[in-house]
């Protein structure tokens, strides 16, 4: 049979339903829709034994559980139901996440309202799980990539060194979009929505200042660079233009592993970033230096070359040429007096202030014909060179706010709707521009209209006409022709890939786009045509669609919400700050300052963490495990399961024809909705219990595994060196260190080592601490999840005999600033662990009937319930109404006296009417010492001995059916002890003294009779092998299934000598 | 940190619940305690019979403690209790044998006590010292 139940949610009764299903053999699907499980359980049971319950859950080898599962769609068909789920990312592997908290400690955005970190640990599975429900609207706006919100974030928490190389990692030219970027990101901050933007751009300036001025620029590629191995090194591409995106396209391929040589026709490295933005925007020493890092990763840069011959570059052996020429021609219209010498063009008028040549225009009179950027960027050089009268004409200003703004405050003048009629001279010279005024009209695509008025003719004057009115890219260097490279006035035509139409050349950048965008837009295209020019290279086919990022959008009310929750957020923009007026005279000092660290700090504090997580990747970098995948997706599955258990309260989505209410959050519900699935199964129950005998080891060697614990164990401990001293020890035939025990990989590492060298025995020196397939209070999520990946948990006996060695807790933790005496620590407890594995193991055990009998005792109406539901499935159940006597436990049974004579159970249900009588009753079940079993009310615990309680303030037919079925999971878990250590009796040695019977805590050993005599018996699917028969038997008839004297004699010496 | 200075180790037998999580607390909260000191775990303190301990003392053990769950919270329902049992019985015999009885120590300890482990540990090995000191 191959039933599979799902239980939804994580009350206490939804978990035992889970938990009890499982232990019968059905595979039980737990969906939670929180990232972690809790039992809900409010009362005061202390941390180590919720966790334990918790994680005996998570361990179990019938229970898959799902976190952050939401259930979409419900179909019910025929005798089952089809459960499509949903599970959200979590972002962590919960196969390598050692819950460190490394990544807690660095995360920078705490969730507003919350005290968590944007990454968190907080329950089981103890696996950090990061709180991500999209991309930042800025991080998702910007087109190279940059994740804005992380580097905000960063600043705020004062990481600026972090911030920068976060910027650096997808923008090589931080310092420059600090200056002269267009920011998307501000223009979608949802801080918009209530006042102003973060100012963004100021921060990213103020990061680079404070990285490349305080020396503190020790950049290094990121962490998640892995340069193709092998091929790729020999691979080369040639890149034609070293401006924004022909040099971001080169370092991303050098990354890559791949060789890059970078020609530019000008005299500097930059692109229009050195020859098109004057120095009072953009100083170049930071612009130098972040180029001289591109460089320093390898790229071969050739300047002053003039490249014509693209087809000539494929066959010198580059096997893919990028063309980011830019567009540096800056056009002129067809006016008359146009082609006169005093008609300057904008670019390269820019191009010789930006490269320093001396140029005097004291006394003139400027026009400059435009009104973006660009026509900025030229009247204020033009101020600065002997201060001439300028005036700025145009149609509309396009150029950003501050740039006008600073403009005029520099003394330029700013003549708006104008259309230019012509260049009017005067005796061989330029007196002036005559205009049409212009009215203002809508925007039509993207560009508003404007009407010329007639006879509104008037002549600015001016004896100076710089054109600054657009740029076009140089397409002379193409070849031409059908063979050649297309192109038009929108650029060179490029596929999505953005290959052009000559075979293994692409394009990027404004040449492509056929006018001037800005940096980032260039930088985007650069990563875009490096990620083609790879898969170009390497015969990968374009990606699919996947990797879809989903962008957060708040609304006004979560808005408002989180600038109401966060302290400090509540601030003002930060102005940009100018130097004064007349200090700009006639220099080319940068105009705009640079924000101070307090005000930095103020303005990254405005920022709402719309993510919340902000990817600034800080947690990727410390990871040592590798476990946090920022880029993990949704995963939607569908289920067949022939029930779902509930609550009712639920939100299902309709259409739930196998569910099964859970009739309350306690246990005792949980039991009955299990028991309610048992109840309608029409097969025999427990028909797939594997009983196989643990096998025998593949051989005889024994292995040494020191793991590192990533990092954790080894910083404090010399894994290396025991391992080393440990292979010469004579009991160890191999050693091995390992990353990560815990880990899938290392997993397979243990397993590997064990089949190869077929070793017998393994000490695996971790965190782990037992090899029980039982879970203890120290037990972590960590430590069954490397026994489980090891078999330990399993039905089957793949592994051999694993010693764990606890060397984390017990020795690296324990002496953090002395490696020696930890080292030492870890030699003395592998010593103890080899005593141990000297001695064989315990033994297979024999096969035991599982029928068990049940005594249901009490006057309530839970007890007719009870009885009729085991009875109904084949159970036998004896009742007694009023006990009179006690309940003696002792031999496995639970022994009385009934109206009718003694009765005898293996299982008794308590069903009191009220909570005296259950009191009654309790304290009256004693061992053989006379020493109630139920003194402290541990009805949790007397569960295991096969004692369940009907709470008299539950639905009787509930609670009584839930009793009926912790008697099946009861039947099931004693089933599936079968493989379980044990005390075993000698009976040639037994005296039948009956000394266990009084020590055992449980009641479980028995004297019986057979045909040697009499002797004691003790029940393996009940013992628990705690050894303390074992410690009081007079004879040493009684050995432990695990810690026999001769393995603590054995031990004992070895630590000892 | 305690005073001892031998490389004499001593026996820390402690059982697999209340008083392991203690001693791993300890680890968790970084508390520091001597090398000598061999923690061996078992399921249950119950384990431990008057032969275990004689043979730790015999060996070469500085001293032995014995330390297991909260009366009333043993995982086994009473294997503190009979381990207290042998406790007597083997400070007896210790006795008999002519060692220091000091050397052999009984304690029940909470669950994720760290500090109060060590605290009772150390001083356990004070008087071990001590004993040494004097003899």
């Amino acid at each position: 049979m191959n039933k599979q139940v799902l239980v939804m949610g994580s009350t206490p009764g939804a978990l035992r339903a889970a938990e009890n299903l499982a232990d019968c053999g059905i595979h039980v699907h737990l969906v939670e829709s929180e990232p972690f499980i809790a039992d809900g359980d409010s009362s005061d049971q202390p941390f180590y034994l919720r966790n334990t319950r918790l994680l005996e859950i998570l361990k179990h080898p019938h229970i898959q559980t799902w976190t952050n599962t939401a259930i979409k769609e419900i179909k019910s068909e025929g005798d089952h139901c089809q459960v499509d789920l949903a599970q959200s990312p979590r972002y962590i592997d919960l196969s390598r996440c050692t819950a460190c908290g490394k990544c807690v400690e660095i995360c920078p955005v705490t969730i507003p309202g919350t005290p968590l970190k944007a990454i968190h640990l907080g329950g089981q599975p103890d696996c950090a799980v990061i709180t991500k429900e999209g991309v930042a609207p800025c991080s998702y706006a910007c087109p190279a990539g940059i994740h804005v919100q992380g580097y905000v974030a960063l600043i705020a928490d004062g990481r600026y060194k972090e911030a920068y190389q976060l910027i650096h990692d997808a923008l090589p030219f931080p310092s420059v979009c600090g200056r002269v970027c267009n920011h998307y990101c501000e223009e979608s901050c949802s801080r918009l929505k209530v006042d102003e933007a973060v100012n963004i751009m100021g921060l990213k300036r103020f990061v680079s200042d404070w990285v490349l001025e305080e020396g503190n620029e020790d950049l290094h590629p990121p962490a998640d660079t892995h340069p193709l191995q092998g091929e790729a090194e020999r691979k080369r591409v040639a890149i034609i233009g070293a401006g924004p995106a022909g040099l971001t396209a080169a370092r991303d391929l050098v990354r890559s592993g791949y060789s890059v040589k970078v020609f530019d026709a000008n005299a500097k490295a930059g692109g229009m970033m050195r020859v098109g933005i004057p120095p009072h925007r953009l100083p170049y020493d930071h612009l130098d230096l972040e180029i001289q890092h591109i460089l320093e990763e390898g790229v071969e840069l050739q300047l002053n070359t003039w490249v014509d011959d693209i087809p000539g570059l494929l066959e010198d052996g580059f096997g893919a040429v990028l063309i980011a020429t830019g567009a540096h021609q800056a056009i002129k219209v067809p006016l008359e007096n146009a082609d006169h010498p005093d008609n300057w063009l904008s670019l390269d008028f820019l191009k010789k202030v930006c490269l320093g040549k001396k140029i005097n225009l004291k006394g003139r009179k400027v026009i400059v014909l435009g009104g973006g950027d660009v026509a900025m960027d030229a009247a204020r050089s033009a101020i600065r060179l002997g201060k001439p009268e300028v005036t700025i004409i145009c149609r509309g200003l396009r150029a950003s706010f501050n740039e006008i703004k600073e403009a005029e405050e520099e003394g330029i003048e700013v003549i708006r709707n104008r259309v230019f009629q012509k260049v009017v001279l005067e005796k061989g010279k330029i007196v002036g521009v005559e205009c049409l005024e212009a009215e203002v009209g809508e925007v039509v695509d993207g560009k508003r209209q404007f009407t010329e008025l007639p006879g509104t003719e008037h002549l600015i004057p001016g004896d100076l006409v710089i054109w600054a009115i657009g740029q076009r890219p140089d397409f002379s260097f193409l070849p031409e022709g059908e063979q050649g490279i297309q192109h038009s006035s929108g650029g060179i035509q490029a596929d999505s890939r953005m290959m052009t139409s000559m075979e293994g050349v692409f394009t990027a950048g404004d040449v492509r786009r056929g006018t001037t965008f800005f940096v980032v837009d260039a930088v985007g295209e650069g990563h875009h045509a490096a990620q083609s020019i790879i898969d170009y290279l390497e015969g990968s086919p374009p990606p699919a669609g996947s990797g879809e990022r989903l962008e957060v959008n708040l609304n006004l009310e979560e808005v408002q919400k989180r600038l109401d929750l966060r302290r400090g957020a509540q601030a003002a923009r930060a102005p940009i700050q100018c130097i004064p007026v007349p200090d700009r005279e006639n220099n080319f000092a940068e105009v705009e300052l640079t924000m101070g660290e307090k005000e930095a700090r103020k303005e990254a504090g405005r920022c709402l963490s719309c993510g919340p997580c902000s990817e600034c990747m800080a947690c990727v970098e410390v990871c040592e495990p590798g476990a946090i995948i920022h880029t993990q997706q949704e995963i939607t599955t569908t289920l067949e399961v022939s029930e779902l258990i509930a609550l009712t309260e639920a939100a299902l989505p309709s259409g739930t024809g196998c569910l099964i209410p859970l009739q309350g959050t306690e246990p005792m519900a949980g039991a009955a909705a299990m028991f309610e699935v048992l109840n309608s199964h029409p097969n025999p129950i427990f028909s797939d219990l594997k009983i196989d005998p643990r096998s025998e080891y593949p051989g005889n060697g024994t292995g040494l595994v020191v793991c590192q614990c990533g990092g954790e164990i080894s910083r404090h401990l010399d894994t290396a060196g025991i391992c080393k001293e440990a292979s010469k020890w004579p009991e160890i035939s191999h050693t091995l260190e390992i990353s990560s025990a815990c880990s899938p990989e290392g997993a397979e590492q243990i397993m590997d080592l064990i089949q190869t060298n077929r070793l017998g025995k393994l000490i695996l020196a971790a965190c782990s601490c037992c090899s029980l397939d039982q879970v203890c209070y120290s037990c972590t999520y960590q430590r069954i999840r490397c026994k489980g990946n090891l078999g330990v948990f399993s039905d089957l006996d793949e592994m051999g005999d694993i010693q764990f060695v606890n060397i984390r807790e017990g020795c690296a933790y324990i002496h953090p600033r002395s490696k020696k005496k930890a080292t030492q620590a870890a030699r003395t407890l592998i010593g103890a662990a080899l005593g141990r594995t000297a001695i064989p193991g315990h033994q297979g055990e024999e096969v035991l009937d599982l029928s068990p009998v049940t005594l249901v005792v009490g006057e309530g109406r839970s007890a007719d319930a009870c009885q009729s539901a085991l009875s109904g499935l084949g159970y036998e159940a004896k009742r007694l109404g009023v006990l009179s006597g006690q309940i003696i436990r002792t031999g496995g049974k639970f022994i009385t006296t009934g109206p009718d004579g003694d009765l005898q159970a293996d299982c008794l249900v308590l069903a009191p009417s009220s909570g005296a009588e259950l009191d009654y009753i309790s304290k009256s079940i004693l061992l053989i010492s006379q020493r109630p079993i139920l003194e402290r009310n541990h009805f949790e615990d007397a569960r295991r001995l096969g004692i369940f309680v009907c709470p008299p303030s539950m639905d009787p037919v509930i609670s009584g059916q839930g009793a009926a079925g912790e008697i099946l999971a009861w039947t099931g878990k004693m089933g599936s002890r079968i493989r379980q250590p044990a005390a075993r009796v000698d009976p040639l040695l037994c005296r039948s003294c009956g000394t266990c019977l009084e020590v055992c805590g449980l009641g479980i050993p028995d004297l019986i009779e057979d045909e040697r005599g009499s002797s004691a018996w003790i029940n393996p699917l009940l013992c628990l092998d705690c050894g303390t028969c074992a410690a009081h038997c007079p004879s040493g008839a009684i050995r432990p299934g695990i810690e026999t004297d001769l393995k603590l004699i054995e031990t004992l010496e070895r630590v000892l000598s | 940190m305690s005073k001892v200075k031998t490389r004499q180790n001593v026996i820390l037998f402690t059982c697999n619940w209340q008083a392991y999580n203690s001693l791993e607390a300890a680890g968790r909260e970084r508390l520091s305690y001597s090398t000598a000191v061999v923690p061996i775990r078992l399921s249950c303190l119950g384990r431990i019979s008057p032969g275990i301990i004689l043979k730790a003392f015999e060996a070469g053990a500085a001293g032995v403690m014995l330390v297991g769950c909260p009366e009333g919270q043993c995982h086994y329902e009473t294997g503190n209790l009979e381990a207290h049992k042998v406790f007597e019985e083997s400070r007896s015999l210790l006795k008999l044998l002519g060692y220091d009885e000091k050397r052999l120590e009984y304690q029940l300890l909470p669950a994720e006590q760290g500090e109060k482990y060590l605290e009772v540990l150390n001083h356990f090995l004070d008087k071990v010292e001590n004993g040494r000191e004097k003899s």
